[in-house]
């Protein structure tokens, strides 16, 4: 079950990237046309500056690489993604993780949201025909109908807990019929790894067996070291929704350590976070995410910023998440209201004249009469129900977050007008009145939509424009020099500097305005810039958590076999992925990231990665410590290899004076292969304290 | 827009070779915890983060207009015979609590919470983040403040005594509020600060390199947290039973204010904390005594009311005041929300408040009265009510330099604060 280890081949097999690579760029890969940076004596420091702020960071052997391909090459190769072939690691870890490659109505028929499952269990709809949709679903209404029980129970105090121990209790019991003692014992019992070796040396039936009836708490234990496959099967055995969300998260960090267009990859979290959307706004949200980025969000990266805008405004994801799928024209609204009323007050009428003429027949009559109380009922719901009209939310964020900035000009009378021109973008929510599909899509509602001529930003947008009114503020918005600085800055805040210079800003936005918002030209022209490798840019940002997170990983040449503990981690250091709840998103600036829980946070991730501490991630040390030399040539190897050799005398000392002390009194160096000729080496131990150290150093918190 | 929210760079000296200023040893010498029987004046502040519908919050129950404005999301006013979480809860006859603040009603009668209506931002801006920052900095309309007046409260004063855990988020990153020269410290979980592995190998060694780092923001930050983990690491934290049969609720800001408590028990010289909560911007779907909002409100006052509670008599030193950047829509929106307003509520409570209490003036809901036709207007600037507690409760009276470009007008003052 255990795969082969990765880390030789993904990182390693630099001739075979190099060869593709080479063979893309005989293929007609574009020339550069733009001015590149010089790279005769410098050439070595540039391709650090380009790994450190152009990717999630370098991999073992990747300067080199680039090396010999050229810098300027690789960069031409970077910002055309589709001409570099992924890497056959990332495809092979993310093949599990089936939820990503799914459209959200796919995802919606494999594993039922809420609504499905509350129909099914009130005998509404039927179960899934599809033996694993069913599987699932059973699994699910089983869930609801414990939550349910549980509910009540609690509305009767001081009955939860004991009805809640009950059922482990009972679950165990149950286990403990099919399995034998030992068996049971060593699941139960021993290193987390032993216990999932334990659970796999069951027979296929025996597992699935397990699966039915292991208690909660016994399932965490298992995932966390489990394979990612092994991970999914218990999670669809006892929580299947929460499979989507950790696909979600798990798939997006492989990806950055992982896949060859790291550059795409860089751009993709820099747009998803510039168009931020959070997972737990709603349930449809958890369901649309993976569409989201995969579609709306990655394809546009490198193209035109109005194709980027409209699909992100068009995405059911972000109408959703800034409440647009609601806004509506209130003329419009009360008119259809106005029509449902007569509907129903029509055939209020048309009972009560056949209830009068039914007299002979009671049974009827009273069907008639239920009927009747029925349409009445509704007809008081429609006449009470708030007038609807229009959400300000999201005709505000595209101009503040997505596009003009907070400081670019608009007011409160063009945040009302953008809405408007925007109302009858909508979506089918499943579950929810008013909700037409059965899965959540985009569509314009006509029929809800403000007719009538608006002005956004002193433009007018005549009447009757239908969905083209919301395209036209689109386009707008999307060529409006506001946005262009905007944009730049941000780039540029990300790339460059957290203050980024104002002259590299004002070209990038001259680039933006005249190429129509090409965003590839934009970053052209910020990475051919004097202030991209200037002094000042140079390790001067602070890696947020996730850059610091995957910078390590891809450094150490980790094997990620499960991403799970490390998606926990990376909420714990205060960036869960998909996890940030206000559109604002994460922040650009480096220092936001300093303090002293994320810096502790840091300094204890590095220990637990490099002593392979963390479950779910392997680290091969051997790979870059020699087995001869001192700890002197032991540590400048791994400063080498992890920091670039860029590493201060300070730091240097200090891990000097670390590997003089015995790391555990009496193991000391016996695990070493001490010979005449190298009387000190330093044992595994201590070449993992080192790479810790190195990872949590100062110098590697930059990039 | 620049925004440089962090001034490490003390002194050059310091930031190059770590000389300059006090050894990290010399500093954790110099430090003593408050004695046993000596008072330390306690500030929390809690940010609502989002917008919090101030009026569904403290509900003007005697309003007609509140309820014209609101058909479907209002809370309907207290009335003999009603289910108590069905409406308001009365104060003085004319506001109401949301039903689900119902734990905080004791504080009220207990004359222990004040609440001041109609308080806010001067500033116009509908933009959660430029409020938040210009709430957080103290700045209102001044973008480029790069530190929190929180944090500048502290600076007024150097002759406190400079414990490493003076002044604590409840965070894993550090606010705005409490960004600034003054050293403050961001802590996600207590249990868990420290260094992981033998400290003579690992911890030690982190203490050095940042120690002498050259880094102008990783060394300070580096010094904060090791002088606060070298206080913190003899404390046990993870057997904590909260006192007189306190209940924390299981979510983040339960969370927080019972670690809060924590560390004001433990006496290490905690003086301004910060914690914060999310999930209060309900443009759709609001709901009314029940529903998101409420689900809201239910947390934050149990999260209060066990924090309170576990205090105890050490709650006589701590104040605690809420803020959020701005207020709601007075009329409800097409979708059964709220957008974003301007005028807020906001609440003082502890020990030397002068509560039960509606302090402000209520400029009313008719729409003559409204701010831009649309929002409750602001009668309160907020950097009174900030002000009128750090200068009362932490003696802080120079407040030109914790509100740089504000009168400071103790004339102002709501009076809320026991003198």
């Amino acid at each position: 079950m255990r795969q082969p280890s990765w880390q030789r081949i993904t990182f390693r097999s630099g001739a075979v990237v190099l060869g593709l690579l080479t063979a893309a760029l005989a293929s007609g890969a574009p020339s550069t046309t733009a001015t590149a940076p010089k790279l005769s004596s410098g050439q070595t420091a540039h391709i650090e500056e380009a790994l450190n702020r152009l990717t999630w960071g370098a991999a073992p052997g990747e300067a080199a690489q680039i090396k010999q391909l050229g810098l300027q090459h690789w960069i031409q190769l970077q910002l055309h993604p589709d001409q570099i072939p992924e890497n056959p690691i990332l495809v092979h870890k993310l093949a599990p993780l089936a939820t990503l490659r799914m459209t959200p109505e796919q995802l919606e028929a494999a594993i039922p949201p809420g609504f499905k499952i509350r129909q099914m269990a009130m005998g509404k709809l039927p179960l899934p025909s599809d033996p694993k949709a069913r599987a699932i679903a059973e699994v699910e209404l089983a869930n609801f109908r414990k939550r349910t029980a549980r509910k009540q129970d609690a509305a009767a105090p001081g009955n939860a807990m004991t009805a809640h121990g009950g059922a482990r209790a009972q679950a165990l019991q149950r286990l403990a019929q099919r399995l034998t003692p030992e068996q049971l014992r060593s699941l139960r019992q021993g290193t987390p790894e032993s216990r999932v070796q334990a659970f796999l040396a069951l027979s296929p039936e025996l597992q699935q067996q397990v699966l039915g009836t292991i208690p909660r708490p016994m399932a965490y234990q298992l995932i966390a070291w489990a394979p990612v496959e092994l991970q999914r099967r218990v999670m669809l055995a006892v929580a299947p929704q929460q499979v989507i969300a950790n696909d979600l998260t798990e798939g997006r960090l492989l990806q950055a350590v992982y896949t060859n267009r790291q550059l795409e990859d860089v751009l993709t979290d820099f747009w998803f976070n510039h168009f931020n959307i959070f997972i737990n706004k709603g349930e449809p949200e958890r369901y649309l995410l993976a569409s989201y980025e995969r579609d709306a969000i990655r394809p546009h990266v490198l193209g035109k910023f109005y194709n980027l805008l409209v699909a992100t405004a068009e995405s059911p994801a972000m109408l959703f998440y800034l409440d647009n799928w609601r806004s509506v024209s209130p003329a419009a609204a009360l008119a259809q209201r106005q029509k449902q009323i007569e509907r129903l007050q029509k055939a209020q009428q048309r009972l009560s004249l056949q209830l009068a003429q039914l007299q002979w027949n009671p049974d009827r009559q009273n069907f008639l009469r239920q009927r009747l109380g029925q349409i009445q009922a509704r007809l008081k719901r429609l006449r009470n129900a708030p007038s609807p009209g229009i959400n300000e939310n999201y005709g505000r964020e595209v101009m503040e977050l997505h596009t003009l900035g907070v400081t670019g000009g608009y007011t409160q009378k063009d945040v009302i007008e953008v809405a408007r021109c925007f109302t009858g973008w909508t979506i089918g929510v499943p579950g929810t009145p008013g909700g037409p599909q059965n899965h959540p899509a985009f569509y314009f509602n006509a029929r809800l939509h403000d007719n009538d001529p608006k002005t956004v930003l002193g433009q007018n947008i005549p009447g009757g424009g239908g969905m083209q009114d919301g395209l036209r503020v689109l386009w707008i918005l999307a060529h409006s020099p506001a946005t262009a600085h905007h944009i730049s800055y941000e780039l540029a805040q990300r790339f460059v500097n957290d203050e980024p210079p104002a002259a590299l800003v004002n070209r990038m936005a001259k680039t933006f305005l005249s190429s129509d918002g090409d965003l590839r030209r934009v970053m052209e022209t910020m990475i051919n810039s004097p202030e991209f490798w200037s002094a000042a840019a140079q390790k001067s940002k602070i890696k947020s958590p996730m850059e610091m997170m995957v910078s390590s990983l891809r450094a150490t040449g980790a094997n990620v076999e499960n991403p799970l503990r490390l998606t926990q981690l990376l909420a714990q250091m205060g960036q869960p992925l998909y996890g940030k709840e206000p559109p604002t998103g994460y922040s650009n600036v480096g220092q936001d990231w300093v303090s002293s829980a994320g810096l502790l946070s840091r300094l204890n991730f590095s220990l637990m990665l490099a002593s392979n501490r963390l479950p779910g991630v392997r680290v091969d040390l051997a790979q870059f410590a020699p087995r001869e030399g001192d700890a002197l040539a032991v540590s400048g190897a791994l400063f080498d290899d992890l920091l670039d050799g860029q590493v201060s005398p300070a730091t240097r000392n200090t891990i000097f004076k670390a590997l003089q002390e015995p790391v555990r009194p009496n193991a000391v160096r016996k695990a070493a292969f001490a010979t005449p000729e190298n009387p000190h080496p330093l044992s595994p131990a201590q070449v993992q304290l080192t790479a810790g150290l190195i990872l949590g150093s100062p110098e590697f918190q930059r990039r | 827009m620049a925004v440089t929210r962090r001034i490490f760079l003390k002194s050059s000296a310091m930031a190059m070779v770590g000389t300059g200023a006090l050894p990290a040893w010399l500093a954790r010498a110099a430090y003593a915890a408050v004695p046993p029987g000596q008072k330390q004046k306690i500030l929390v502040a809690i940010f609502q983060r989002g917008a919090a519908d101030g009026l569904n919050i403290v509900v003007p129950h005697a309003e007609q207009a509140y309820y014209a404005a609101r058909p479907s999301i209002h809370i309907p006013a207290p009335s003999r015979g009603a289910a108590p979480d069905a409406a308001a809860i009365d104060l003085d006859g004319f506001f109401g609590l949301h039903p689900a603040l119902a734990p905080l009603k004791p504080l009220w009668d207990q004359q222990h919470l004040a609440i001041i209506h109609a308080a806010g931002s001067p500033d116009p801006t509908r933009s959660h983040f430029d409020a938040q920052d210009f709430m957080e900095s103290g700045t209102p309309g001044v973008r480029d403040t790069d530190d929190g007046w929180l944090n500048r409260a502290l600076l007024v004063d150097p002759t406190r005594s400079p414990s490493p855990v003076r002044a604590v988020a409840m965070s894993a990153q550090l606010p705005l509020t409490l960004q600034g020269h003054a050293p403050a410290l961001a802590i996600s979980n207590l249990d868990a600060f420290k260094v992981a592995g033998p400290v003579n190998l690992t911890g030690d060694s982190f203490e050095a390199m940042y120690d002498q780092a050259a880094d102008a923001v990783l060394h300070p930050a580096g010094q904060e947290t090791f002088n606060a983990i070298n206080v913190l690491r003899k404390l046990d934290f993870h057997h904590y039973q909260p006192a007189n049969g306190a209940l924390y609720p299981q979510s983040p800001l339960g969370n927080s204010l019972k670690q809060l408590a924590q560390l004001i028990k433990a006496r290490v010289g905690l003086e301004v904390a910060f914690a914060d909560v999310g999930g209060w911007d309900h443009h759709f779907n609001e709901g009314n005594t029940n529903g998101q909002l409420a689900s809201r409100l239910r947390d934050f006052s149990t999260s209060i009311g066990a924090f309170w509670t576990d205090l105890g008599s050490i709650g006589e030193d701590v104040v605690v005041v809420t803020m959020s950047e701005f207020g709601r829509t007075v009329h409800q929106n097409g979708t059964g929300g709220t957008d974003h307003g301007h005028a807020n509520v906001m609440f003082v409570l502890g020990g030397p408040v002068r509560g039960g209490k509606v302090y402000g003036q209520w400029p009313g809901l008719a729409p003559e009265q409204l701010y831009q036709g649309r929002d409750l207007a602001v009668t309160t600037d907020f950097r009174d009510v900030l002000g009128e507690v750090v200068d009362r409760h932490l003696g802080v009276n120079r407040l030109q330099s914790v509100f740089p470009g504000f009168p400071a007008r103790p004339a102002a003052y709501r009076g809320f604060m026991r003198t």
